[in-house]
């Protein structure tokens, strides 16, 4: 199929867009058949251009799992999965703290009280890609909580506000595995984050 | 005639006889357990990720860029009581520049009133930094059937240039945070 474009017409008029298979299609222009203009390859151009405009521009779409996890302590490993659900590559750094309560509270500082060793501390992922970046912890002492911050950057910013996303990933070291999260939060009196069937 | 009858009997009898053994076997039942485990997973998808302005000298509040569009997506075990949807900068002088202070910036969540970003730090759910308006709270209790569901989410910045800021190019970073904790 092509598609195809007339002449300015008289007082200013354009004929439509038309569209066929068997050579360009004319347009009475007066007196006279005027044969339309080719447009195929413009008009796929463009389809092309606004395309690659829609997906840098909406497909921007991160995620983390799973957002806590419960380990017996001292020494935790696990995995955090991190993905980017976008169709536009996206760089994602890993940044450790350290989670404290207090009063009610949560803290999150530099990591301190913890030896964490990520698989990755930055990676690059691409359209629908998931990467496993795996961790060995060790906790000065129990229980312990840490969380790993995957923070995603699109692209680069030269001018005006660029979009970091950071989505936490919280792993809590107890004694015991079972129900470590609830003892944790008890323990720092985060009770408040404990659904009234926990409390 | 005898001898075909018996030979007919006995075929009518081989083709029975299986059939009535096989309907007479049948096993022990067995059980396999089916453990089935879905994790917990928390998304955000943010548009565009990144917006401009070219500003004029001496003027008030002018936007930054359009609309930024956030749409946050959880799945939560039913022990969370609350997802927040943060947005803040990291320091009071976010474009590396003092003549810009995070309080120049405004920032209207879903269509609602412009408010300036603190020039002062803060410490929310933990998290360090000069805050802009928050983007959205889900809060759950024991009843609550929202455990798993999204809510979009839109983030107009504006900068009040009304003290001239230097000519020249800037950039800075918005850190956009979703947290159960």
């Amino acid at each position: 199929m092509r598609i195809y474009i007339g002449h300015r017409l008289p007082f200013g008029f354009h004929a439509t867009v038309g569209f066929g298979g068997y050579g360009a299609p004319s347009v009475r222009h007066g007196d006279k058949d005027v044969r339309m203009n080719d447009v195929t390859i413009l008009a796929v151009l463009l389809l092309m251009i606004a395309l690659f405009w829609w997906m840098a521009g909406t497909a921007f779409g991160q995620q983390i799992s799973p957002i806590t996890q419960e380990a017996k302590g001292p020494r935790a490993r696990g995995e955090i999965i991190v993905t980017n659900n976008g169709l536009v590559p996206l760089a994602v750094v890993l940044e450790p703290a350290t989670l404290t309560g207090a009063n009610g509270k949560p803290s999150v500082t530099p990591l301190h009280g913890v030896t964490l060793k990520l698989s990755e501390q930055s990676a690059r992922l691409g359209p629908k890609q998931s990467r496993v970046i795996s961790y060995d912890a060790r906790c000065d002492q129990l229980p312990c909580a840490f969380t790993v911050f995957a923070k995603f950057v699109q692209g680069h910013t030269d001018q005006g506000v660029a979009i970091a996303i950071h989505l936490p990933s919280t792993v809590y070291v107890c004694e015991k595995k079972n129900g470590c999260r609830e003892r944790v939060l008890r323990s720092m009196g985060l009770s408040s984050f404990l659904t009234a069937g926990a409390k | 005639m005898m001898k075909r009858l018996v030979v007919a009997l006995l075929a009518v009898a081989m083709v029975l006889a299986p059939a009535a053994n096989a309907s007479q076997l049948t096993s022990a039942t067995q059980t396999v357990t089916v453990s089935i485990s879905i994790g917990e997973s928390i998304s955000i998808s943010c548009t565009p990720a990144s917006v401009a302005f070219t500003g004029t000298p001496s003027t008030g509040s002018q936007p930054i860029g359009g609309l930024i569009t956030c749409t946050t997506n959880w799945a939560l075990a039913n022990t969370r009581t609350v997802v927040n949807m943060m947005d803040y900068f990291s320091s009071d002088f976010p474009f590396g520049t003092p003549a810009i202070k995070a309080g120049m910036i405004t920032g209207a969540v879903n269509a609602g009133a412009p408010a300036p970003c603190s020039d002062s730090s803060a410490v929310q759910f933990g998290l360090t930094g000069f805050f802009c308006p928050n983007l959205g709270q889900q809060t759950f209790n024991s009843s609550s059937t929202n455990f798993t569901g999204s809510q979009t989410d839109t983030l107009q910045l504006a900068i009040n240039n009304s003290a001239s800021i230097p000519v020249g190019t800037y950039t800075g970073t918005l850190n956009i945070v979703a947290l159960a904790p």
